[in-house]
């Protein structure tokens, strides 16, 4: 309950609330996206700042392992339930997978909000984690396809290039670095704009995920009730897989629930533009209805205080 | 005047942004001489309304304007035909008229 009356979560609320009623409030896109950015940079600043501070850890590299191997693993189980339930193709099930084997970068700066607010803030290396998750399912999706005949993958060069040089993926991983070469010290000087603003902003983002959100679930024509029940379904499967993993390779509590937020999160951002230009054939409207529409606000709401429960129950 | 005008044909070009490359590789290899992008702010097709959309990207639409001769403009559609179903491409075309034609190939 705490969780559902966090400013950030209640503008997320706002804004689906504002698309319900059909108000004609919004947030202009390059305004949106303008955010997107700097939470990108600001959440990538202070996790290399952390890391500067408590080193390379074993903890580190466990995590940044299991972070890849979850990314990688996770379509997998994701794919049969949609072709066995939820009766989709081989190519479109392939494309939704790897949304969920990929990570949805707002869903983890929320995350570390509401923990960080439980008294249970995520290592900062959940950064680099964070950024190494991005990937690895968009080619864990295309093996998919393939094998289950899909199309011949489209555009290879051009698709390793977008999964490699991916906005959000460049942004991350570079401010995570900046961060790490800049030290407390070098990050003090720019902290107001990149720390003090973050929650405000934050907020305002939430507003536009939740207009964007709510009219993307009013407007959706593919999505099924059986998919939506999957959506949700794979968010909690996957969270507390992410979770299990986190707590049996002895991370703190913080970190195990973010391993969970992380797993159990769906790309919006770095997928579905890798799999448009990979996949043309398959369906934007069923993987995006899925991730950004069920997925990303179940999480929100309900999702996030369920992987922190779990995790303080199973972490050390 | 008329006489300075010469007959080309236009292809309007709707295409979501991450498939964009799609379009420009088949106007490049069909030696168009040039084309313009113009970001699309919303509408609604088949699979039912699209806004632009800047924060997932991938069903953010632009429009390819080029233009032709009415033979190379031919070979475009041809290579474009496949792809139109796949790919949710939207081709329009028409005669026009243009000043300095010989900058149209």
């Amino acid at each position: 309950m705490e969780t559902l009356l966090s400013p950030v979560v209640l503008f997320f609320l706002l804004g689906a609330m504002a698309t319900l009623i059909r108000s004609d409030l919004a947030i202009p896109e390059t305004i949106g996206k303008a955010m997107s950015l700097y939470l990108m940079a600001a959440i990538g600043l202070k996790g290399g700042v952390e890391v500067s501070q408590a080193g390379f850890t074993p903890d580190l590299v466990l995590a940044a392992l299991a972070g890849l191997a979850l990314s990688f693993l996770l379509p997998v189980p994701v794919f049969f339930l949609l072709r066995s339930i939820g009766r989709l193709d081989g190519t479109n099930a392939a494309a939704v997978a790897a949304h969920y084997g990929s990570v949805s970068v707002v869903t983890f700066v929320t995350g570390v909000e509401v923990l960080t607010g439980r008294g249970m803030a995520p290592a900062g290396y959940m950064v680099a984690v964070l950024a190494l998750m991005e990937t690895p399912a968009i080619i864990s999706g295309l093996l998919l396809a393939s094998r289950s005949g899909g199309q011949a993958l489209q555009a290879r060069g051009k698709l390793l290039h977008e999964t490699l040089a991916n906005g959000s993926v460049v942004l991350l991983v570079g401010s995570f670095l900046i961060g790490l070469i800049a030290g407390k010290p070098g990050f003090e000087p720019i902290a107001p704009v990149f720390e003090g603003a973050f929650r405000g902003i934050l907020c305002l983002f939430l507003l536009d995920m939740g207009l964007i959100a709510a009219r993307r679930l009013r407007e959706t024509r593919s999505l099924t009730p059986v998919l939506m029940v999957l959506a949700i379904v794979f968010a909690l499967m996957n969270g507390l897989i992410g979770v299990l993993v986190g707590a049996g390779l002895g991370l703190d509590a913080g970190s195990v629930a973010a391993l969970g937020v992380l797993a159990g999160s769906a790309s919006y951002i770095a997928v579905p533009a890798a799999m448009r230009l990979a996949l043309p054939q398959a369906d934007p409207g069923l993987y995006l209805g899925m991730s950004l529409a069920v997925t990303f606000p179940f999480n929100i709401l309900i999702g996030i205080p369920i992987y922190a429960a779990v995790a303080e129950m199973v972490a050390r | 005047m008329t006489s300075r005008v010469a007959n080309k044909t236009r292809l309007d070009i709707l295409v979501d942004r991450p498939l964009l490359s799609v379009v420009t590789d088949i106007l490049h290899d069909t030696r168009v001489t040039g084309h313009t992008v113009l970001p699309a702010l919303e509408g609604e097709g088949a699979h039912g309304p699209w806004y632009e959309d800047q924060i997932s990207g991938s069903q953010r639409k632009v429009m390819v304007i080029c233009v032709a001769e009415p033979d190379t403009a031919d070979r475009v559609l041809t290579l474009l035909q496949p792809l139109l179903d796949s790919h949710g491409i939207v081709v329009m075309t028409s005669q026009v008229g243009v000043v300095r034609g010989s900058k149209f190939a």
